[in-house]
């Protein structure tokens, strides 16, 4: 029974490494490994291997009854939002499709989630108040942390050299280069 | 106490302590030269604490019935997650709403576009 707890909750660990690894900085800088991780992570919370402990089995439910709805609906999701005008012109087929795929994880939701009742939900959105709680400390402690580092002495004016480098890296962008 | 009560109050904490986990996560995996950790994750960690020993007094004796602060930990990430899963939904219908606009929205004349087309 704990190969299942520690699956399931490395499972749920590397969801959230990938995750931030995967956001985290500039898009060049960063992590290349964090698609295999957040796959891997996936792969624990949905293989069904090991026998779970109570809590372990409410999880592997509801995240059994939230997967697939959550991806096809993330699919049309997507479908929509790389068809729909916002950028450039309307492109039907993935506009189309991917309102259908939306439809279509509607119907998933029901059929795997009609055991929830409208008092579980109203009860789930409590969890909202904890997230706020711990979201505004949060900001709170950063904030804090953040004031109490001395600000830095003013940058030093470019050097001549430093100018000269500046002003040649704008002309090439620019298209005005003497060279 | 009322079940009832003792529900919301679960996944009040349930969520709390999944949002702090979450954000120790990130502070940890997510360090950098110019990233100053050490307070919040103290008090993060503190406040998790904090957040299983309100369940500890509120059970009383029925705490018994857990096998540890470990097993209790389990119990409140894994409500926390159920509760982020169950209340998706309600946000996935409210965003089809920006994602309805965003389908039928007409994109404003762009003379400059036009002009990559005749080129």
């Amino acid at each position: 029974m704990i190969e299942g707890s520690v699956q399931i909750w490395l499972g749920f660990f590397l969801i959230l490494l990938g995750t931030f690894w995967g956001r985290m900085g500039p898009a060049f800088l960063r992590n290349r490994y964090y698609a295999p991780i957040l796959i891997l992570g996936l792969f624990c919370l949905v293989i069904d291997i090991y026998e779970l402990d109570e809590q372990g089995s409410i999880l592997r439910n509801a995240i059994n009854d939230f997967l697939p709805w959550f991806s096809v609906g993330f699919l049309g999701y997507y479908l929509v939002l790389i068809g729909a005008p916002t950028y450039w012109k309307t492109r039907f087929p993935q506009l189309i499709s991917g309102w259908l795929i939306i439809f279509i994880s509607f119907y998933l939701y029901v059929k795997y989630n009609n055991h929830i009742s409208i008092s579980d939900v109203f009860i789930s959105f409590t969890s909202i108040i904890g997230i706020l709680i711990s979201l505004i400390f949060f900001m709170f402690l950063v904030r804090f942390v953040e004031n109490r580092i001395p600000p830095e002495d003013p940058a030093p004016e470019l050097t001549d050299s430093e100018k000269e480098f500046v002003r040649r890296i704008i002309s090439k962008n620019i298209g005005v280069d003497e060279e | 106490m009322n079940d009832i009560i003792m529900q919301i109050l679960y996944s009040i904490i349930g969520g709390f302590i999944l949002t702090n986990i979450s954000l120790i996560i990130f502070q940890v995996v997510s360090y950098h030269p110019y990233s100053r950790p050490v307070i919040p994750l103290l008090f993060q960690s503190i406040t998790v604490l904090f957040g299983l020993a309100i369940i500890i007094i509120l059970e009383g004796d029925d705490f018994s019935n857990f096998s540890g602060i470990g097993n209790l930990l389990q119990i409140l990430l894994a409500q926390g997650i159920v509760d982020v899963m169950r209340i998706l939904p309600v946000f996935y219908v409210l965003m089809l709403y920006y994602l309805f606009r965003a389908s039928i929205r007409t994109i404003p004349d762009a003379p400059l576009l036009e002009l990559l087309d005749t080129e």
